[in-house]
């Protein structure tokens, strides 16, 4: 790592510290603070508790599943439709409307819909984060391949490369990094429609332990349960940057060059 | 290295309309019609024309890139026949390495991949560029990516090159390595070339023999033979007596001339 990498990064790990200390005095010192927003101490004794009586994992593990289950739905769908709409005029002119009409709605609100017509399991959380995750995976997918370098397709023909090598060697390296684009964004989404979709209805999961706690005016509890989510999101979204950055070592090395 | 046998070209009336819009029954825009050409085997013909007059549009219907409209190619042995297509961008894949690139052509030609992995480091090699056979072409200069497009064109072995602009975006002084090394190979395996080009001394240059097109729908209105000597220059050979004759003539044919400014009406 460059020495210019390292300050920033120094300072973003001081800025956590300071903020942590800042909630922890802020419970001590002003009154109500702590039954209003808990402390970090509260919380890391809290998250130890649940780690070990097996409630974390009991309430993660149905959560992860309706994430990654909305984001592979979504992404398959995505894909498909965005590739449809890029190929097929007639695909375009015919779902355009449905897509822009479906993208103008906030999505959330269909989450009681949802759960009423899909059960409190886990199917109708799926299916909420995927009505959010596809539209964008669809736009970006649409536009990585109008994007494709004509070049590169007439230069493969021009030495009679077959349908398969055509995919193979042009189609999809170019939609790559369109489609890590769209992952990056898409774990966020899929866990705000896994997320609401507890809020709404659920038995387990991380949205339905907020609800829970909060209906018993457990505060610690619902913050644990929120910072979960959030380290969950930051460490998925770090995930795919460490996959990008092999998948497109092509490009980063090229931007490497002085 | 294999001696590759070089291969004639016959365009026949050929005409090549876009359709404005997909359905459309109309006959649609004319981007060249009529156009008659033929190279002989081992011929260098070059193609000048003022831009938008369809030389392009023409290179990718002989390559059989797009659909003729009407009329015929005939390359010298039949359909099977190898083109190297040298574009105008180096048209390298970004996520392969120059070695990559041109083992995928060796590979589509049909070679195996270990004989592909060594033919293309002799070709990068050939080209001056053995030590940069791992990097990507965006770490590559523009002369670089260029001579690996070219070593791609040369591996897939072709009997005609096929070359659309292809010096163009180099500087001038790239444009001279690249243009003499594209000429040293073509004296080593001596493939026949169709060369469009906008720059009239480039053509002239490099070519047995100039077609001139006119403006859209393009057509051939000229045919003019350069006898220079070979073995060209790409920068000398502009200095050999009866080079600014032959270019004259060429710019004669476009409609200007150097005693008047301006188009002849």
């Amino acid at each position: 790592m460059s020495r210019h990498a390292v300050l920033p990064r120094i300072a973003s790990v001081l800025l956590i510290v300071v903020l942590l200390l800042a909630w922890q005095l802020a419970g001590i010192y002003v009154a109500g603070a702590k039954a209003l927003a808990s402390t970090p101490l509260l919380v890391i004794d809290r998250f130890i508790t649940m780690a070990g009586d097996g409630e974390l994992w009991n309430n993660l593990a149905p959560t992860l599943e309706e994430t990654f289950g909305g984001l592979l739905l979504g992404l398959v769908i995505g894909v498909a439709g965005g590739v449809l709409m890029a190929r097929s005029r007639l695909a375009a002119v015919v779902l355009d409307p449905y897509v822009v009409g479906i993208n103008g709605v906030p999505r959330v609100a269909l989450g009681p819909f949802f759960v009423v017509w899909f059960g409190i399991g886990i199917l109708s959380k799926v299916l909420l984060a995927v009505s959010i995750v596809f539209v964008v995976v669809l736009f970006n997918t649409r536009e990585g391949v109008e994007s494709i370098n004509e070049d590169l397709v007439d230069a493969l023909r021009s030495m009679r490369a077959s349908r398969w090598d055509m995919l193979r060697h042009v189609v999809v390296p170019s939609l790559v990094p369109w489609l890590l684009a769209s992952i990056k964004i898409g774990i966020g989404l899929a866990l705000t429609g896994a997320v609401v979709g507890e809020l709404v209805g659920a038995s387990a999961g991380l949205g339905w332990y907020i609800t829970n706690s909060l209906n018993v005016i457990d505060m610690t509890g619902a913050v644990t349960a929120l910072l979960v989510m959030g380290v969950l999101a930051m460490l998925m979204y770090y995930a795919v940057l460490i996959i990008e950055r092999r998948a497109l070592a092509w490009r980063n090395d090229a931007r490497a060059r002085p | 290295m294999p001696l590759t046998s070089s291969t004639g070209v016959t365009v026949a009336d050929v005409a090549v309309r876009y359709r404005l819009r997909a359905g459309q029954t109309e006959a649609g825009v004319p981007a060249v019609e009529h156009v008659s050409l033929s190279a002989a085997p081992g011929e260098f013909v070059a193609i000048v024309g003022p831009s938008g007059c369809g030389k392009s549009t023409l290179l990718k219907a002989i390559a059989g890139l797009i659909p003729l409209s009407h009329g015929q190619v005939t390359l010298g042995s039949g359909p099977a026949t190898r083109i190297g297509f040298v574009f105008q961008t180096d048209a390298l894949l970004p996520w392969r390495t120059a070695s990559g690139n041109i083992e995928l052509a060796l590979r589509l030609a049909g070679e195996r991949a270990g004989t592909a992995r060594l033919r293309a480091g002799e070709l990068l090699a050939r080209v001056g560029l053995g030590e940069s056979s791992d990097k990507y072409p965006g770490q590559l200069s523009g002369g670089m990516r260029k001579r690996v497009a070219l070593a791609r064109a040369m591996a897939y072995d072709p009997a005609l090159f096929v070359m659309d602009e292809s010096f163009s975006a180099l500087d001038a002084q790239t444009r001279i390595q690249v243009g003499n090394f594209f000429l040293e190979i073509l004296a080593q395996s001596g493939q026949t070339v169709l060369f469009v080009t906008h720059d009239i001394e480039e053509a002239v240059t490099l070519a047995d023999r100039v077609l001139v097109m006119s403006k859209g729908p393009g057509r051939i209105i000229a045919s003019i033979d350069i006898k220079l000597p070979r073995p060209r220059d790409y920068y000398a050979t502009r200095f050999v007596p009866g080079f600014r004759d032959l270019q004259q003539s060429v710019w004669d044919t476009l409609g200007y001339s150097h005693q008047q400014r301006g188009p002849r009406s």
